[in-house]
């Protein structure tokens, strides 16, 4: 008798056991299914129904609280626009066009309304790609930057910042939007974007900086961000306050039209008012060296162009008929005259 | 024909103080940076892929049919409590259905004459307006209708992350997006003068007038003393500048000016900060990017900012949670990145007094309202006041 209810309790427990195994390993295949449905959804595809966006939806809020305290606003200057920390010791992403120039004072605010104080480090305006770096000594709250070059068209992001400036009291701003077009120097997405945005970051579903916010066009499906890759790619570089390429359409000129396939360097027109005008190159004028260096083509002219600093005087030797003719260039800036 | 696009930096020159009237301190005056637009053609086309089967970017963006249509559940209900505002047949905004007897919310500024609302089931009905609350830019209207879906509020506060959708009078919703800050007051931006001040004994002394602002187009010159604004006299620098930010960009003040012996009255048109620092209306200019603003899109005692993409006539509705509750009203489209709507806990406790007519539109607020949704929008009670109390010349 005592046996046979022994016998029971252990048959009920046996079962209870069962199910309750059952249950754990039946909501643990739910949950899986679900991750899996949304890591799917966030890699580039659409949502189906309430419970897909459910679920992105609880994983947008837990993300948001885990990237608002890496998101800074940054004033250089007179200029506002935004940044990330990278680091413990306090690397902030930024664009080039906030930072300006290497060694600047910076106050950055953290995303609480601390102020601490920074400066800018190396600037890639080409990409328009900058760093700085708190100088405040403390531990910050960082963030890790991921791989650029993996993102697929239609992956989901989320990106923050300070849209308009920083105004306290309010938070980092949080947008939502998709990859819509991915390149070595430029990703393009639908996460709205506006001025005091820029340097901002742009984060993957893991919550990886991904990008950094630069520039925008009139749609609000063109929102530029400069890819993480290129920071990782020239980190030494900027760490180190150097400052290279130009903005489009603002870098160093002369102000000389030529064929680029033809076998020689030969001036076909000379722009008025441009640096090579007042230098006094002609058209006809065939260049045969830059700076002591021997011109071969255009293509070869206008990358020793690129190389100089807007101010730079330059000797020019140009053959123009029988007669060899040096001048002296100073190098202009695009955008200026 | 190739479009010419405009590619734009994001660098946002908020000079801070610099040449404003002084209300905030005045920072290093650094030479105004050249600005930055540029033109190019194609803009960012460049960069999408082109060739047979590529997907075009229009098939993978963040609010495609196929994303809205994830919606359909959540909007079935709210939808019903949806309606169109009509003015003269044509669509300004979107008004939410409040109370069963006919009673619906939507955005004052936005409404005209002959207004009518066409309901989801097809119907198109007369509204008139029974109630204007000018702070949070809401108006009651009333359709003469019975046993009508009122919207269901959510009770629960919004968290930054939410997923939200603003459902129009369809199966799928007009619009999605994610609430991008909790709810916080938006301040109406301020009338700028243009004019640096130092105290001096007989009152507030121009230092210094900025080119082409309100100042120097009244011929506000350095050295006046500017001794009172709409008949409200200023004997210190603080209290000008306290009442002069009372006022709206475009709003007209009266000045009581001496220039050493004389005393004279001028006109001046106030500016906003940014004609003032930024000539070219850079971060004015690049909100506008990507679509037409609200009128009123500013001056609310609190908002919840979402990056859903509206029109200024999709406001006025509801925003629902994935639940298809209303966590608030669309107010207003305020900018490239954001759109506002008033909380429902700042919506629910004014419904009972905008139907009783505690708020209705008296002839003269109705005509404002009705002729002109500009005037509306720049005339707040703090400038009425000023204009009521001053003896302008």
């Amino acid at each position: 008798m005592n046996q046979q209810r022994h016998r029971t309790a252990v048959l009920i427990v046996t079962l209870a056991v069962l199910l309750v195994s059952f249950g754990w390993a039946h909501a643990q295949e739910t949950a899986a299914s679900t991750s899996v449905n949304i890591a799917k959804i966030f890699a580039g595809d659409t949502p189906d129904n309430v419970a897909d966006l459910k679920a992105m939806e609880a994983h947008i809020k837990a993300l948001t609280a885990k990237v608002t305290p890496s998101t800074v606003g940054v004033q250089v200057g007179n200029a506002q626009g935004s940044g990330v920390i990278v680091s413990r010791d306090g690397y902030v992403l930024t664009a080039a066009h906030v930072s300006g120039k290497p060694g600047r004072d910076v106050t950055i605010i953290l995303h609480d309304g601390r102020t601490v104080q920074g400066k800018t480090l190396g600037l890639n305006r080409e990409i328009d790609a900058g760093l700085m770096k708190i100088t405040t000594a403390g531990n910050w709250p960082f963030l890790q930057m991921g791989d650029s070059s993996k993102l697929k068209d239609g992956q989901w992001i989320i990106g923050t910042g300070h849209p308009n400036g920083y105004q306290s009291g309010r938070k980092p701003v949080l947008r939502l939007g998709r990859v819509l077009a991915n390149h070595a120097s430029v990703i393009v997405t639908d996460c709205t974007l506006v001025s005091g945005d820029s340097g901002g970051p742009l984060f993957d579903m893991d919550g990886k900086v991904i990008g950094i916010h630069s520039r925008i066009d009139s749609p609000l499906t063109s929102n530029m961000h400069v890819p993480a890759n290129t920071y990782k790619e020239t980190w030494d570089r900027l760490i180190d306050g150097e400052e290279w390429g130009w903005q489009p359409g603002r870098g160093p000129y002369i102000g000389v039209q030529g064929d680029p396939d033809a076998e020689d360097a030969t001036v076909a027109h000379v722009y008025q008012g441009t640096p090579a005008a007042k230098a006094g190159i002609k058209s006809g004028d065939v260049i045969q060296s830059f700076d002591g260096k021997r011109v071969e083509n255009f293509p070869m002219l206008a990358e020793f162009v690129r190389n100089k600093k807007p101010g730079d005087v330059v000797k020019i030797q140009v053959l123009r008929g029988e007669r060899t003719v040096t001048l002296d260039v100073i190098i202009g800036r695009r955008g200026r005259e | 024909m190739k479009a010419i696009l405009i590619k734009h930096w994001l660098c946002l020159f908020l000079f801070l103080g610099v040449l404003l009237l002084p209300s905030a301190p005045v920072y290093s005056a650094e030479p105004f940076l050249q600005q930055e637009l540029e033109i190019q053609e194609g803009g960012s086309r460049r960069f999408f892929r082109r060739g047979q089967g590529a997907r075009r970017p229009s098939d993978f963006v963040r609010d495609t049919r196929d994303v809205r249509s994830a919606f359909t559940s959540v909007v079935s209900q709210p939808r019903k409590s949806t309606v169109e505002v009509l003015s003269e047949r044509e669509r300004i905004a979107l008004g939410t259905i409040v109370d069963e007897n006919g009673y619906i919310l939507t955005k004052a500024s936005q409404l005209g004459d002959d207004l009518q609302c066409r309901l989801s089931d097809g119907r198109r009905l007369d509204a008139t307006i029974v109630g204007i609350h000018h702070s949070t830019d809401l108006a009651m209207l009333k359709i003469e209708d019975k046993n009508l879906p009122a919207i269901q509020w959510s009770s629960a506060s919004t968290e930054v992350g939410s997923i939200l959708a603003t459902p129009g009078l369809n199966t799928i919703p007009e619009s999605i997006g994610v609430a991008s800050v909790v709810p916080r007051q938006i301040h109406a931006p301020s009338g700028i003068l243009g004019i640096l001040l130092e105290q001096d004994d007989k009152g507030p002394r121009i230092q210094q007038v900025v080119p082409d602002s309100g100042a120097a187009n009244a011929g506000l010159r350095v050295d006046d003393i500017v001794l009172g604004v709409n008949g409200v006299g200023t004997r210190r620098r603080e209290e000008l500048i306290s009442i002069i930010q009372g006022f709206n960009p475009g709003d007209q003040v009266y000045l009581r000016v001496a220039r050493g012996e004389r005393s004279m009255d001028v006109t001046a048109t106030l500016g906003s900060r940014f004609e003032l620092t930024n000539p070219d209306h850079r971060a004015d200019f690049q909100n506008h990017l990507g679509g037409e603003l609200s009128k009123r899109r500013a001056g609310f005692p609190q908002a919840l900012q979402h990056d859903s993409v509206l029109r200024p006539e999709d406001c006025g509705g509801p925003l629902v949670n994935l639940d298809g509750k209303a966590v608030g009203i669309n107010i207003a489209r305020s900018g490239r990145v954001s759109s506002l709507a008033l909380p429902a806990s700042v919506v629910r406790p004014l419904i009972s007094d905008l139907k009783s007519g505690k708020y209705a539109p008296t002839f003269s607020s109705a005509l404002r309202t009705w002729s002109s949704s500009t005037v509306v929008s720049k005339e707040n009670s703090r400038s009425d006041r000023f204009r009521t109390t001053g003896k302008a010349p």
